[in-house]
């Protein structure tokens, strides 16, 4: 489902701008990454996709519809937005409960309700915790029961904010599974985040924002490149691409990539160990 | 002031495994301790250990000794625990009183329950206020802020109460790259001043730069301990499920089979280990 943005600005009640003019068109089933300070109007912006907060002026256009014509109700079946804080989201006393609130309001009921739930469970490991009370999990499971809740709505746009805070790796690899699961079957991915490093592995597009406008809009192969922008955002990018950039040649963002790309220039290639297997990523 | 764990065990009421299961540990004062691990590793159950929320507060059994400069803390009141040991909470919405309406009412809240005389109070406040960056915010309400800010002020409220040991879970979690920065700069200056620190934290490039010492556990257990480039050396340490800097993990994907204290943790450090040519200086 294609997404533009014509023109949006944005202002808080406290007379706070957080969006000023920004225009943006996204593609069906693309992989966009927001990145930028807090306060930059990352997550002001992307909440203008499902009608969370409308646009002072400009508008917002969802699969060619302008959505300042269309209800909260019709955008959340479009649109599934898992926000940054769990406990904003979360208010079921099961995991599994919870987990089923956002379809069952779509209207699934029985076998295809359960069908919903089960796989956004499955897809995040979290099925031996469906009967927990979501509270006695930690932070991080919380995080990931929030994300199985969106993802089982299943909408043709899936968002993201600040998915990876507080996961270990493991619970990083699970959003990364159900991310690529997802674009697989033709949806929207969006992820507001910090994680330079996730970014860099997941994404094809990085937008960074700073205050209240988009200041670049490429691949990682680029946006990484462009030091006067990450530095005006206040951002940095991976130490990886710091070593590319010292090296020169060719460009790699991830560790995987840096050892590609660097295994042929090892002074003794003999030293190579059985290390790089067990090392993962 | 030193706090030292011997042989200690906790299991949470209602729950059949031990969160912590049989540690150890002896933290000096003035030194900075990083703690990694996998969730439900036991990272924020050794927190409430340090911070004396367990046996105090949090329900279950407790085995083993946890000496607070060498007295049991379940022998000194929480409240005097607390003047000793400061606890910045994972999520700050948990940290923060919920009844101030200004950020230095909120930073003056814990000084005002122990009682300190008024000069006092506004000199520690102002100073943690000036510490986090935070003067310019001081009348704005608490929940108006970002969250970043808000981690912020969880930090500040702490080190108002000059605390001997800090304790931090996740204290950056929901900050970008420069409020991190910030907030590990306001760490380094605490432990400058002979604050023993121990944060639990992912990102493990910034703990590899600032930490003396690294804590990776693993099942409620310390799996390794030591310097940043010993644990991540460590071969033990691929299995916990927790990332390594960048540049460490590079190095083991290229072979490498030096000394843990060679391991590079910054692309300076790799580029010197195998004789990478910089096309330009950094």
């Amino acid at each position: 489902m294609p997404i533009e943005v014509r023109q949006v600005s944005y202002a808080y009640a406290s007379g706070v701008r957080a969006l000023a003019d920004v225009s943006l068109r996204i593609g069906d089933g693309e992989r966009v990454a927001f990145v930028g300070q807090n306060g930059s109007g990352k997550t002001t912006l992307v909440k203008q996709f499902n009608g969370l907060l409308r646009p002072t002026s400009g508008s917002v256009w969802l699969g060619g519809a302008d959505i300042a014509t269309q209800r909260i109700s019709d955008l959340a079946r479009q649109v599934g937005f898992a926000f940054q804080n769990p406990d904003d989201q979360i208010f079921r006393n099961s995991v599994e409960s919870e987990v089923a609130f956002g379809p069952f309001n779509l209207g699934l009921r029985g076998a295809s309700l359960q069908a919903a739930v089960d796989e956004a469970l499955g897809a995040l490991e979290l099925a031996r915790w469906r009967d927990e009370h979501p509270y006695t999990l930690s932070y991080a499971a919380r995080k990931l029961v929030c994300i199985a809740g969106v993802a089982a709505m299943q909408t043709p746009v899936l968002v993201l904010d600040e998915p990876t805070t507080g996961q270990d790796r493991l619970g990083v690899e699970r959003i990364e599974h159900l991310l690529a699961a997802r674009s697989e079957r033709g949806t929207t991915v969006l992820v507001v985040t910090h994680d330079m490093a996730f970014v860099a592995r997941n994404f094809d597009r990085v937008i960074v924002m700073s205050a209240a406008q988009i200041h670049a809009d490429g691949a990682p192969s680029e946006v990484f490149w462009r030091d006067e922008v990450l530095s005006g955002a206040g951002l940095e990018p991976p130490p990886v691409v710091r070593l590319s950039q010292r090296l020169g040649g060719p460009r790699f963002w991830t560790v995987s990539g840096a050892a590609s790309a660097l295994q042929p220039r090892l002074p003794d290639r003999t030293s190579k160990s059985t290390l790089s297997e067990e090392a993962g990523t | 002031m030193g706090l030292t764990l011997t042989h200690v065990s906790f299991t949470y009421q209602g729950t059949a495994s031990k969160a912590i299961d049989d540690v150890s540990l002896d933290l000096q004062p003035g030194r900075f301790y990083g703690v990694v691990g996998a969730t439900g590793a036991g990272k924020s159950t050794l927190c409430h250990i340090f911070s004396g929320l367990i046996p105090h507060f949090l329900k279950g059994s407790l085995d083993g000794e946890v000496a607070l400069d060498g007295q049991p803390t379940s022998a000194i009141p929480i409240d005097e625990i607390a003047t000793r040991v400061g606890y910045v909470f994972q999520n700050p919405f948990d940290q923060l009183s919920h009844i101030t309406y200004r950020v230095d009412d909120e930073v003056a809240f814990g000084l005002q329950n122990f009682g300190l005389p008024r000069d006092e109070i506004v000199a520690r406040v102002t100073h943690a206020l000036e510490v986090l960056r935070l003067a310019d915010l001081r009348d704005r309400y608490p929940f108006h802020l970002s969250g970043g800010q808000l981690q912020r002020l969880a930090v500040a409220s702490v080190l108002a109460m000059s605390p001997d040991i800090v304790v931090m879970d996740e204290p950056t979690s929901q900050l970008d790259p420069q409020g991190t920065r910030e907030v590990f700069q306001a760490v380094a200056d605490l432990r400058a001043s002979g604050v023993t620190v121990v944060l639990v934290e992912h990102k493990v490039d910034l703990l590899a730069a600032h930490v003396d010492e690294l804590i990776a556990l693993g099942d409620g257990r310390v799996v390794c301990q030591g310097s940043p480039r010993a644990v991540f050396a460590s071969p033990v340490f691929g299995d916990l499920g927790v990332n390594r800097p960048q540049m460490a993990e590079l190095a083991l994907q290229l072979g490498f089979a030096g000394e843990a204290e060679a391991l590079p943790l910054s692309p300076t450090e790799l580029m010197k280990h195998y004789g990478f040519e910089a096309l330009h200086a950094d």
